[in-house]
């Protein structure tokens, strides 16, 4: 290859459009041209440029606010529209959850029969049933996930989390401050509150490694709390699901990254709990601790 | 929105105004969603959308009556760049998008697509409908009158060009 040649082809090198054949010669005569790497070098410097410079620019940045319109705008549009494969979907996922429900009912019944010989204790029978409660718990998270982050197809409009109560504000700092400051990229994409089957979630979406995550906390009021440090992973096959617990609420992380990530998302956030936690109690005074005992 | 600030950056090389960037990213968007029973799971997202959106864009510029259609004279002018420049390691962000401000609009998007948003030539040639050779001329010119915008800034940082591949820097090193 000459130095004219390996001109004319250069930046499809760097694109990687080459057959590996070409590739191999294009690597050969760098070998032994130092006039050819200094010219390769410039058209990566060019690229990395080009490419920091159009993505760093403020014309080519969205406005505040822009996003958000964008997911009001498509919500309303979704209602509009019930395409058949989006029902046959739909459709199928119910199936689905009342399948794996039945199942996981008939398998626990079945177990807890057989190892208390017919004959259970009230202890027992109330474990099960918080088994049972926070398998639905998971399931209405796993819902939510689907159908409003991904399909953004609900009953009722969620609502943004600044129109929402302070509660919900605090909550959501909490969950999304950890993953802004984490090594790995989380880009926060939008939070809101929302209600899936009649259950009320606070809702926060990030989009990490290309997909979209979930972090969905709601009150554990009439649910079963897990114990201290505790973490359940469960999967339905496409999606996976974490939850642990933070103080008065269970906090799920669904997605269909790999167990593995969804996983480390999930760790990241409680590990981040457990110190938020520890410095509320070192802070916590004196007198609003004798408050307490007065009352 | 995954990919949303991807599409608004091509939109606003296509459209080259905010209002209108805005109203075809969302209107790509609505059309996704229309179709979205046809995305193929595991294939790139963002290539898809893309197609939607030059579709999209193309549907709404047949609609204007003062079609813009691109000159000729971009590619005479593409053609008669002859020589290479270096790229001096301290040249800032403006000077870059001064001089892709200065690429004939037909190869800047393709230069755009390709450098920046990371699209295979393939893929480019999909959305806008031509040959993959014809996306690789426009792309082997649309560099070359970039770097040769970018000589402008070169000489201004004190580095000579010939009209040749080969580059002397004033210190007499060779690139």
């Amino acid at each position: 290859m000459k130095c004219r040649d390996f001109h004319e082809i250069v930046d499809s090198y760097l694109c990687d459009e080459l057959l590996t054949e070409t590739n191999h010669e294009v690597l050969r005569h760098l070998e032994m041209c130092a006039d050819c790497r200094g010219a390769i070098q410039s058209r990566r410097i060019l690229r990395e440029k080009l490419k920091s410079a159009v993505k760093n620019a403020g014309l080519f940045q969205m406005r505040e606010g822009f996003q958000q319109e964008l997911l009001v705008g498509l919500r309303q549009e979704s209602k509009t529209l019930v395409s058949p494969n989006m029902f046959s979907s739909i459709n199928r996922n119910s199936w689905m959850a009342v399948a794996a429900g039945l199942i996981l009912t008939f398998s626990l019944g079945f177990w807890f029969f057989q190892n208390q010989n017919l004959n259970p204790s009230s202890a027992q029978i109330a474990g099960a049933n918080e088994a049972l409660k926070q398998v639905s718990l998971e399931n209405l998270a796993l819902g939510d996930h689907q159908h409003c982050a991904v399909k953004f197809n609900l009953a009722e409009d969620p609502i943004h989390i600044d129109l929402s109560s302070a509660n919900y504000a605090d909550l959501k700092q909490s969950v999304v401050n950890p993953l802004k400051n984490s090594a790995d990229k989380y880009e926060f994409l939008e939070s809101h509150t929302c209600k899936f089957q009649e259950h009320l979630f606070t809702h926060i979406v990030f989009l990490h490694q290309g997909k979209m995550i979930s972090v969905l906390l709601t009150d554990l009021q009439n649910f079963g709390g897990l114990k201290k440090d505790e973490m359940i992973k469960t999967s339905d096959g496409n999606y996976q699901i974490a939850r642990f617990d933070m103080k008065n609420q269970a906090v799920f992380v669904v997605s269909d990254l790999s167990k593995q990530e969804n996983s480390a998302t999930a760790e990241l956030l409680q590990s981040s709990a457990r110190q938020q936690l520890s410095v509320v109690k070192r802070a916590e005074p004196d007198s609003f601790v004798a408050l307490k005992i007065t009352h | 929105m995954p990919f949303s600030a991807d599409l608004f950056r091509v939109a606003m090389f296509l459209k080259r105004d905010r209002d209108a960037a805005e109203d075809l990213v969302q209107e790509t968007l609505v059309q996704a969603l229309k179709s979205f029973h046809r995305y193929e799971q595991g294939t790139n997202c963002k290539a898809w959308l893309t197609t939607i959106m030059y579709h999209t864009h193309y549907k709404q510029l047949r609609k204007q009556i003062n079609l813009h259609l691109v000159a000729d004279t971009e590619e005479k002018i593409a053609g008669t760049v002859a020589f290479e420049a270096p790229i001096p390691q301290h040249i800032t962000d403006e000077d870059v998008l001064q001089a892709l401000e200065k690429v004939p609009q037909n190869f800047k998007e393709i230069v755009v697509l390709c450098d920046v948003e990371g699209f295979a030539y393939k893929e480019i040639a999909s959305f806008l409908d031509v040959p993959i050779g014809t996306v690789m001329s426009r792309l082997h010119r649309g560099r070359k009158i970039l770097r040769g915008e970018l000589a402008v800034f070169a000489r201004h940082y004190g580095i000579e060009t010939e009209d040749t591949d080969k580059v002397i820097f004033k210190e007499g090193k060779s690139l």
